[in-house]
Formats: C-alpha cells, structure tokens, sequence
C-alpha cells in the first residue's frame, strides 16, 4: 500500500522540525509573561504604554510645533485635521496637539520617578524591618504610622509648599508622601515568602542576611511588588497632575497636562477641547497602566497556576 | 581508630519563650567519626530536629539558647553559650563560614528546601561560589559534577525546581549539600517526604556519597528501617534526652531500653503473624514542664515504684552501649542519685 503522504501532514512534519531546534525552556518568568499573553486586555493597556513611551521619545519628530510657538493670528481654532491643528489651538494660538505630545515628556517620566524613589526609600526600609523583625521591624514601622497617619495628597501638598515650586521637588513631595505605603508592600511580601524552606536553606548553605535578602527573598516576593509598581505610576501621574493643577507642581509654560488644564480652566465654556485633550491623555494613561498592572497581577499570582 | 569529626558533649537548648521555657534538649552526647553514620531516632518533638539546628548555628533567635554544652568539629568548639550579643554575633560569623563549606544539610521537604526563582543548576553553584575563591565558571562546572554524581543529567542545569520531581528534587538538595564536600552532613528526615521506591534510591545515593567522600553523617529519622539500612550507630532520643546510646546492632539486636523495645514492638514485622500493633500510650511529657524522675516514667510498662523517685543516668551496659534506665543502674550510681535526691534508701 503507498503511503499517504497530504500536505497538512507535510505542515505538521515542518512544524516539528521547527520545534525541535528551538529549546523549550520554562522559567517562573517565562510562564508569567504566557499567561500576561492571554489577557486581552493587558496587552491592550501595554501596546497604549508603548505607543505613549515611543510618544514621548519622538515627541520632537511627531509634534509639528514648538511647545511655545504663539502663532497670534490663530488663537482658539477648534480641533480639525484641514488646518493642520488636530487638537486645536489655546488663547495663545499655541498648538495643543504639539503641547500634548511633549506633555508625555514630562508626565511618563516624573511618574516613573517618583514611584521609583518611593519604592527604593520604603521599599528598601520595608524590606529591612520584614527581615529583622522584632524591634527593628516596630521601629521602621512605627513611623511609617505616623507619616501614614497625615493624608499622602495633604502632605504632598504641605512639602511642595514648603519646598516652592519645580520638577524635583515636586518628585520628592509625592515619593515621600507614598513611602510609608509602599514600604508596606514590600514588608507585607517579604514576609510571605521568609518562613519558606528555601530560605532556611539559603542560610544552610551560609548565604549572608544580604544575599538572603536580595537573591532568595525578593525575586520569590516580586509579584505585588511588580504590581502596585504599575498601579503606583498611575496615581503618582494622577497626583502630579492635581498638584499642577492646583498650582503646586509645575509652572505654566510647561506642557504638563494637569498643567495645561489648570491654565485653560478659564476656557472651559469657550474653547473646551484645550481643556478635553489633556484630560484625555491622563486619563488613557492612568487607564493603560491599570490595565496592565491588572493583567500583571493574575499572571504573577501563582495561586492562578 | 579514627578522631571524632563531630562530637557533642552534654548539650543542653532551651527554648525561652513567652509562656515558660521549654526544655528541648536536656544533657545530649554522642560522637561520629569520619565516614560513620549515626542515627537520631525519636518521635516527634523529641528534640531531634533541635540538636541539627543547634549543630548548624540556624536555632530560632532570640528564643533558642545553648544552655551548656559544646559541640566539637574536628575538635574545635562550635557553639556559643553565652548570651552576651557580641560574642554571639561573632560566633555568627563564623558559622556562617562552616555553614555549606565545613556542615552540609539535607532538609527534610525537598519539594520547598529550593529556591523556585533560581535554576537548580545555579543554586548548586552558589554554595561553591560562597565558599570558595573561584570564578562562574569553574563554579557551573562543579555543579554540573555534582549533579552527574547524583545521577541528573547535567544538561538539566539550566532547568528550575518546578520542573523535577520530588526524588530529583531531594538529589539536588544532597547535590547542594555535598558541593563543598563537607565533614559533616546532617540529613533531617531526609526521606520522609518521598516515596519507598525514591527512599531507596535516596538512602543508597546517600551512603555511597558518604563513603566516597568520608563524611560523618547524621541522620535524622523517626524510621527506624532507614537506620538498619545506612547507619552504624544509632541514639534513640526521647523528651530532649538520650534514653539508648550504641551501634546498630547493640539497638537492633538487644535494645534494652523500655521506650526503644516498645519502638520495636510498634513496627510491622515479616516473621511474625500478628493482628494488631502495639502502640505506646500516652503522650511525651511536656518540654515546658518535664517531671524531675525518669520522663519515661508514665508510659513505661516495666516501671517500678521507685521510678518516679529517681532520674536515671546513662549507664553502659556493654561496651559502648548506654542505656538511660533504673534497671540498668550500677550499685553506685545508686547511691549517688539516692543521695543527690536526698533520700536514704533506694531498693530495686
């Protein structure tokens, strides 16, 4: 009898020589990012993530106009794609569409910033009391009670009142206000993960409290750390854009968005879209990076495994 | 005769916490030399697990304390009993030294005892590295030996824990133990998680390893088939004391010991027909508050009435076998412990 040999048998010969070349690894890292994969809606909030990133690296190749280019003659235009100002222009006639772009400059970065120096001050703090515990843990905790004890937005708001105006300090208000809780975080994981046997056998082999710490705590502790990583950027950007818009953050010619909509609020009748772009792309933002963050945290759950 | 590689002399670990203080280990000396096995035999919170720890340097702080007592490797003392915070931290240090390099340890669930984050491969190599000045390099290679030398395929280095099974998984911990090639290597329950067919395996890969590499070995274990299989010596343990001291064939063939010959009775047995195992009634007596007589005492069946007056020493009743029992005690020792508890006169 001849052999049967159909082209989707062929297909599948193909496919498994392809296979055999590549080496099937599987690490805790790999297997979280194939079930991030299946999250629609978390590879949605990434692609908006990356789009807004690339945004603000080619800022000065996508944006037509400067951030301060006044073109007089074109003040308040309404959004339209035939006169060249997609979003319209403010009561300066400076085009939004530009000032939006470059307003990703600006937001993206300070909310990294300051999540991440919130977490390397708590977190770093956290993670020392989880170890410790006993009377080093009552202590760093202790006054993490009492700055948690002052609302974060109110004392945001006192430290870039006391400290005036400008980017850094604007970056330190808000890392110092959410500290306290993020080094809870950080605590709270380090302690799931330091009663396990692995750590005790870590100090069997005669690691010292640092290698513990950083090579056998934290890598098994990362999944919330991670998580309300993502989450913390969102409010971090929420809270520079209150703090602008209040007139504590960053100063008008800026294009920051809260900044923007806090110059334009006159207009809020008049001309709405210098008011609506803005607002819009905070809200995308924080929007995409809750998404994500979601997503990471059913991928990172190994109860979900 | 070789020296003693590790020997422990009259240890004594209390536990000090809130509610009282809960005597774990009450006056324990045994010795292994060079390529010896000895085994711990209890039941559960007898203090075996205990004696591993404080053989490690890992008690729990601040509530495990040594009392007194030394432990010696190669003759140099090991523990710390003072409670002073710098002599303790110094002592610290330098266990932490020993740790890996000088005293391996095989934990009792191998399924946990690995980091899940770190290909296996990589944490043997780490215990290299700790200890010795070597590069990354010659470190993977050493791990890649050791896995071959427990039987896994060193391609698997690369691999993370999730992906072996238990038995793998234990012949990677005994891998990480040996990497350093250790005098000392102390297995607790190192078989208990695993299957009888893995046990084996296990038990076999571990004696032969021994062997090669002339480790003492302490093995921790309530299974008493696992002592018959590997260990030369055997110490059965019962409420932080030894109650039977000597080698395998002193305990196998002529335990003396009431709570060791109730051991015995308690195990299946191929040569005898019977329908019901004896058990041993009652429970261990409680660390935190253990009787001043014999704390065998309520669960003995050969008791007499003059046991819960005395507390027996460990008396040799053949050479090198020692047995903790009134009825094995000499005239003079007698006299001594009658007249240390301030009675005059014990008759048995």
């Amino acid at each position: 009898m001849a052999k049967l040999y159909t082209p989707a048998m062929a297909a599948l010969d193909r496919k498994k020589i392809k296979q055999k070349g590549r080496v099937k690894k599987s690490s805790p890292g790999r297997e979280a990012w194939k079930r991030l994969r299946r999250n629609k809606l978390a590879i949605a909030g990434m692609i908006i993530l990356i789009v807004l990133i690339l945004t603000a690296i080619f800022a000065d190749v996508i944006a037509p106009y400067g951030i301060d280019q006044q073109m007089l003659r074109n003040r308040l235009q309404k959004p339209s794609f035939t006169s060249g100002h997609l979003m319209g222009t403010d009561d300066f006639g400076r085009d939004v569409f530009s000032r939006v772009v470059y307003g990703a400059r600006i937001s993206l970065p300070i909310g990294l910033i300051c999540v991440f120096l919130a977490f390397a001050l708590g977190g770093t703090l956290g993670a020392i009391a989880a170890f410790y515990g006993g009377r080093i843990d009552n202590v760093i905790m202790r006054f993490m009670d009492i700055f948690q004890s002052i609302p974060p937005m109110l004392m945001a708001i006192a430290i870039a009142a006391s400290l005036g105006n400008g980017v850094l300090n604007l970056v330190l208000a808000i890392s110092i206000s959410t500290m306290p809780a993020r080094s809870r975080i950080v605590r709270a994981s380090i302690l799931t993960v330091k009663r396990n046997d692995y750590i005790e056998s870590a100090r069997a082999i005669g690691a010292s409290s640092r290698r513990q710490l950083l090579k056998y705590m934290l890598p098994n502790a990362i999944g919330p750390i991670l998580t309300s990583f993502t989450f913390s950027v969102a409010t971090a950007i929420l809270t520079v854009s209150s703090l602008s818009y209040i007139g504590l953050g960053i100063s008008p010619p800026t294009p920051e968005w809260g900044c923007m909509l806090s110059a334009s609020k006159e207009l809020i009748r008049t001309a709405p879209y210098t008011l609506l772009f803005p607002g819009l792309m905070i809200m995308i933002t924080v929007l995409a990076l809750n998404l994500f963050g979601d997503g990471l945290r059913d991928a990172l759950d190994p109860r979900l495994k | 005769m070789s020296e003693n590689v590790l020997e422990i002399k009259n240890l004594v670990v209390h536990y000090e916490t809130p509610d009282g203080v809960s005597e774990a280990v009450n006056d324990v000396s045994f010795s292994i030399k060079a390529g010896e096995t000895l085994g711990l035999v209890g039941e559960t919170g007898a203090g075996k697990t205990t004696i591993a720890l404080t053989i490690m340097g890992l008690l729990p702080k601040p509530a495990g304390q040594v009392i007194e007592g030394e432990v010696l490797l190669d003759g140099k003392n090991i523990v710390e009993t003072s409670r002073n915070k710098f002599k303790q931290r110094r002592n610290d240090k330098m266990m932490r030294k020993l740790r890996g390099n000088d005293i391996g340890m095989i934990f009792q669930d191998p399924m946990s005892a690995l980091n899940p984050v770190m290909p296996v491969g990589d944490q043997i190599a780490e215990v290299v590295k700790l200890h010795n000045k070597v590069s990354k390099a010659e470190a993977s290679k050493r791990a890649v030996e050791m896995m071959e030398l427990v039987g896994i395929p060193g391609e698997r280095y690369s691999n993370y824990p999730h992906e072996f099974s238990g038995g793998m998984k234990q012949r990677i911990v005994i891998a990480m133990a040996l990497a350093c090639n250790p005098r000392v290597l102390i297995a607790d329950e190192p078989t208990t998680a695993l299957d009888v067919t893995i046990q084996a395996q296990v038990l076999e890969l571990m004696n032969g390893l021994k062997s090669k590499f002339k480790t003492a070995l302490l093995m921790i274990t309530h299974d008493l088939g696992v002592v018959a299989e590997i260990c030369d010596k055997c110490a059965v343990i019962y409420a932080g004391q030894l109650v039977e001291y000597g080698t395998v064939e002193h305990i196998f063939n002529n335990a003396k010991h009431p709570y060791t010959m109730a051991l015995f009775e308690a195990l299946p047995s191929l040569d005898k027909d019977v329908d019901r195992l004896k058990s041993i009634s009652g429970l261990m007596s409680d660390p935190m508050d253990l009787p001043s007589y014999c704390t065998f005492f309520d669960r003995c069946d050969a008791k007499s009435e003059r046991c819960n007056e005395l507390d027996p020493p460990l008396t040799e009743v053949e050479p090198g076998h020692f047995v903790r029992c009134a009825r094995f005690m000499k005239d003079k020792q007698k006299a001594a412990v009658s007249e240390g508890a301030g009675q005059g006169e014990v008759v048995l």
